[in-house]
């Protein structure tokens, strides 16, 4: 026999009763603890050390 | 926050520039193209904005933020070379875009560069040139390498 669509509905309804977990799964978050660098530091930073991290990078590129 | 506007995308373009200007550029024989830093720069920002507003989040984590700078950087490759002819007097040359994402992107991470050994950044620079990367799946990545230079348990 054909399901009626009310028929359908209700079903769907008693089905989304045991499913409520998964609902609440997408609303999951994730921890955060962002913030920005400070910039002056960072520009030092990277004028700092770079000299020595080219050299490294050449020899880690051709080290066999 | 919202991240592309002038404020934040100029702080950045000025801090990459600056490190470009007085450091990078003296070791190879390249030039950095304004308009693409400024599109990669752009592009970034746009990525943490819709991570915040995915997330509703104010600002990402640093190893998000950085991965997604890595990600542009590697893609857009702001940086070309120049002189073609006896330009290769480095083997690192072929690796410029991603040698400079690396650098920028692991001292902003707060890494001491010098402390990475040799064997992970020639993977890591592997996995940018020549991998298909997208940011999301590494910030795992990232975070597991910010607490184990950290010496703290992932």
């Amino acid at each position: 026999m054909k399901e009626s669509l009310a028929d359908t509905k209700k079903w769907r309804e008693e089905q989304e009763k045991n499913i409520k977990y998964f609902n609440n799964i997408s609303n999951m978050t994730l921890p955060n603890d962002g913030n920005l660098p400070n910039y002056d530091d960072l520009s030092d930073k990277l004028n700092k050390n770079f000299s020595n991290f080219i050299n490294n990078i050449d020899k880690a590129v051709s080290d066999k | 926050m919202q991240f592309d506007n002038d404020d934040f995308i100029n702080q950045e373009v000025d801090v990459i520039l600056n490190f470009y200007r007085n450091s990078f550029s003296k070791s190879y024989k390249c030039v950095l193209q304004l308009q693409l830093l400024r599109h990669t720069i752009t592009c970034f920002a746009k990525d943490l904005n819709r991570l915040c507003s995915f997330h509703c989040i104010d600002i990402p984590d640093k190893h998000k933020q950085v991965i997604h700078l890595i990600y542009w950087v590697v893609k857009i490759k702001p940086i070309h070379l120049i002189d073609g002819k006896g330009n290769f007097d480095r083997p690192s040359v072929p690796f410029i875009n991603e040698i400079f994402a690396c650098y920028v992107g692991l001292t902003r991470l707060g890494i001491y560069v010098m402390s990475i050994s040799n064997i992970f950044l020639k993977n890591f620079l592997y996995m940018l040139h020549f991998r298909e990367i997208k940011p999301e799946p590494l910030y795992l990545f990232l975070y597991t390498l910010e607490k184990a230079y950290m010496k703290e348990i992932p």
